[in-house]
């Protein structure tokens, strides 16, 4: 993901803007990430350079989670305990 | 059920040369001064990869990660650049106001009409004032029309073939008129071609945001 896209994303849900972007990996583009929503806390992660923005119905949980526990170091702990759609507070 | 990830592995759903119609708004959004052009639906990206040639900044746009793939590798093959985005088109990760355009061929009536209001709703909220949508529907006169198992009115669902389970919906002139009212119809043509005993029966609609929806 370019960096510059930032400049125009929003949240899907609540079309918060600007959203805050955790960039993991980084080669010429966000190679992996995570782009939060302060407004809701909803995050949506960004896996071989393309951001996933989609609503909670569309995700999918065993895809989500692990992604969130690879990268648990870097993400924010409120992210963590309260993100939605999913998060680890019960881990 | 198919999902758009698997049908869109065939061949035939990723054509390389860009439709007669973007083709034909290329001129006008370069008379117009263009900058960002959405391709909402972008597939295999034959578009994407048209308008980043064109030298807009283009965005592709879709829900299937095999489309997107696709997109990004034939971006590479040409050494162009674009911006890629995984999202559902009745819920778009976008700003307010923010594209010059918005194309989408082929692919807003794969759901019902609930959804195809939310998504010329979203589509209109994140044009510009002025900004140009370009989009196409089956109409009730299409060959296609009742085949399926039918979900609603006008609505059917393939029962087999490599789009099983893929929703189709058509429309008429009363319900393009409601679907557009906040938009100012710059073109409508309804394009029909026999082919063999067949009637493809397609409108195509340019529609403008109006000013004073900023």
């Amino acid at each position: 993901m370019k960096r510059k896209l930032m400049e125009i994303l929003a949240c899907p849900i609540d079309k918060h803007h600007p959203l805050e972007l955790h960039v993991f990996e980084e080669k010429e583009e966000v190679v992996e990430g995570l782009i939060v929503c302060p407004k809701c806390l909803r995050w949506y992660p960004i896996r071989d350079e393309i951001p996933e923005m989609l609503p909670d119905e569309l995700r999918k949980e065993r895809e989500d989670l692990p992604f969130l526990k690879k990268w648990k170091e870097k993400i924010p702990e409120k992210i963590l305990r309260e993100g939605k759609p999913f998060n680890l507070k019960k881990e | 059920m198919a999902e758009w990830n698997d049908i869109l592995v065939y061949p035939e759903y990723s054509p390389e040369k860009p439709d007669r119609l973007v083709i034909e708004i290329v001129k006008l959004l370069k008379k117009r001064k263009a900058v960002k052009v959405l391709d909402l639906g972008c597939g295999a990206g034959r578009h994407v990869v048209y308008m980043a040639l064109q030298a807009f900044e283009a965005y592709g746009a879709d829900i299937s990660e095999t489309g997107l793939k696709k997109t990004k590798e034939r971006l590479k093959e040409n050494s162009l650049k674009a911006f890629l985005v995984k999202c559902d088109m009745k819920a778009l990760p976008f700003i307010d106001n923010c594209f010059d355009a918005t194309i989408c061929l082929n692919t807003i009536y794969h759901q019902r009409l609930s959804g195809i209001r939310q998504t010329i709703s979203e589509v209109h909220r994140i044009l510009r004032e002025n900004g140009l949508f370009l989009v196409n529907f089956h109409s009730e006169r299409s060959h296609r029309y009742g085949e399926g198992i039918k979900v609603e009115e006008n609505t059917f669902m393939d029962r087999s073939g490599p789009e099983k389970g893929v929703l189709h919906h058509f429309v008429n002139q009363k319900e393009l008129e409601q679907l557009f009212q906040n938009f100012r119809i710059v073109e409508k043509r309804l394009n029909e071609k026999k082919v063999k005993n067949y009637l493809r029966s397609l409108w195509e609609i340019l529609a403008e945001k109006p000013k004073g929806f900023g």
